[in-house]
């Protein structure tokens, strides 16, 4: 699914704000780990967010791509700090160089629990 | 000694003694050759170590189209690296090699954890084409293993060799810049490439590892045919195999104890995503799926995997018992302008 940014919204473009080459799920697997960029700038414009009760859009583009476990461990962690909806309340993505990828980030936000 | 006063002269004087100096090696290295020997056992003779215990290569060396007889004879070469002290893959005869069994020789050779004390050499084979992909992989080891010349020298030409124990993203760009430069002639994203690479790194990090060992070392390297456009990514490591590093749900532990459940239909259902994480937690175990989706999504083609005594063609989606398994994991996939660009030369 494409979906356009608004000058307006608050917004995090991972390639730009955190790093061109995403890396693992955590730290001690590799630089640039999908834990690093949940606890360093997605949590905390999260709550900003949440606070502020607008949306926060992520921009997916410009990486050399993402593997599975960064974004479960980014998303997915984040909706194990608060809740599924709560997350995908809040959180809007723009994915024009893989649109697949939305759908599958909304999938570990949905299925993120601890078992 | 008579003086060279034009600087003309003086590039001419250096070039004719450069040229001299490198018909001297190629006639040194083509003697050795024609007496078996690579420069680098002529060196070891001249340093008075043992004769090696040598191991002839099959003719077509290659994981991926001769399975069967690369993992023979790569087992026979660990094997005997075991006992030796210095072991040589012989490939002086060989029709045909693929790069992967050149990084899974390296792997072996520096494999720690499997307390590989001696020196694996290679012979490299006398075919001349074959001799130049060979010294063009840059496989020269610092450590266990001495190729050809015996020198130390970093990839140069169509081939990129690297390895680590980390999963890092950008060790997966430099390979697919390198790719894409010598392949299609610029710098290009290839999105499933690199989730691929990721998912291959994290899958060596995070359980190819058996319990008590160091990290296990992944290995990389990307050969590129230019005259095709072709280029052939691999990735190794010698770890414990996919098959021992997921949990298997107990009606299926019955079912392979009593030979009911077969090691290529595991591979199959890991996959898929039919098999969890050894982790245990439902949101883990999404990498060699992940590789899979981005195989049918046509973000690369010819996927292969080989890992313990599976070999895995997804392309013709063949699933074969090996009769002997392989030491770890390893995996091979292409990425060809004809089928991964459009007409205006960007990703598919």
């Amino acid at each position: 699914m494409t979906s356009t940014l608004t000058d307006a919204a608050d917004r995090i473009r991972v390639a730009k704000d955190f790093s061109e080459v995403p890396g693992p799920r955590n730290r001690d697997e590799g630089p640039n780990s999908g834990q690093q960029f949940l606890e360093e700038l997605l949590a905390p414009a999260f709550k900003n967010a949440l606070d502020a009760k607008a949306d926060l859009w992520i921009d997916l583009d410009g990486t050399e791509g993402y593997a599975t476990s960064f974004l479960e461990s980014a998303f997915g962690g984040l909706a194990r700090r608060y809740s599924p909806e709560t997350v995908l309340s809040i959180l809007r993505f723009k994915s024009d160089e893989e649109p697949y990828l939305v759908e599958e980030i909304r999938t570990y936000i949905r299925e993120a629990t601890d078992k | 000694m008579k003086k060279i006063r034009s600087r003309r002269k003086y590039q001419e004087f250096q070039q004719k003694k450069h040229h001299k100096r490198e018909a001297r090696r190629k006639s040194h290295a083509l003697r050795l050759a024609l007496w078996k020997l690579t420069i680098g056992e002529w060196k070891m003779r001249a340093d008075g170590l043992p004769t090696p215990d040598v191991v002839p290569a099959p003719e077509h060396f290659s994981l991926i189209h001769e399975p069967v007889k690369a993992v023979e004879h790569l087992n026979e070469i660990a094997r005997r690296a075991e006992k030796s002290k210095i072991v040589m893959s012989d490939m002086s005869h060989v029709n045909n090699f693929s790069t992967d069994v050149l990084i899974a020789l390296i792997a072996y050779a520096n494999d720690g954890n499997r307390g590989n004390k001696a020196k694996i050499l290679v012979r490299s084979p006398l075919d001349p084409e074959l001799t130049d992909k060979y010294h063009d992989s840059g496989i020269y080891g610092d450590t266990n293993i001495r190729f050809g010349d015996g020198s130390i020298r970093p990839a140069n030409g169509t081939i990129f060799r690297i390895s680590d124990t980390e999963v890092k993203g950008e060790i997966a760009k430099r390979l697919i810049t390198f790719a894409t430069n010598h392949v299609f002639g610029t710098t290009q994203k290839l999105k499933g490439v690199y989730a691929t690479m990721i998912e291959c790194m994290n899958n060596t990090v995070n359980h190819a590892t058996a319990e008590g060992d160091d990290k296990e070392v992944w290995w990389a390297t990307v050969y590129c045919d230019t005259k095709r456009q072709i280029a052939f990514f691999n990735f190794l490591d010698s770890g414990i195999g996919i098959l021992e590093s997921i949990k298997l749900r107990w009606p299926d532990v019955f079912l392979r104890s009593v030979g009911l459940r077969d090691s290529p239909g595991l591979l199959r259902d890991v996959l898929k995503g039919k098999i969890g994480s050894r982790t245990g937690l439902s949101y883990r175990g999404n990498g060699l799926p992940e590789i899979y989706k981005r195989f049918k999504r046509g973000q690369m083609s010819r996927l292969i995997i080989v890992s313990n005594d599976v070999y895995a063609d997804l392309e013709k989606d063949e699933y074969r018992l090996l009769p002997k398994p392989f030491r770890g994991t390893f995996f091979h996939w292409e990425i060809s302008y004809d089928k991964h660009f459009d007409r205006r030369g960007r990703p598919n």
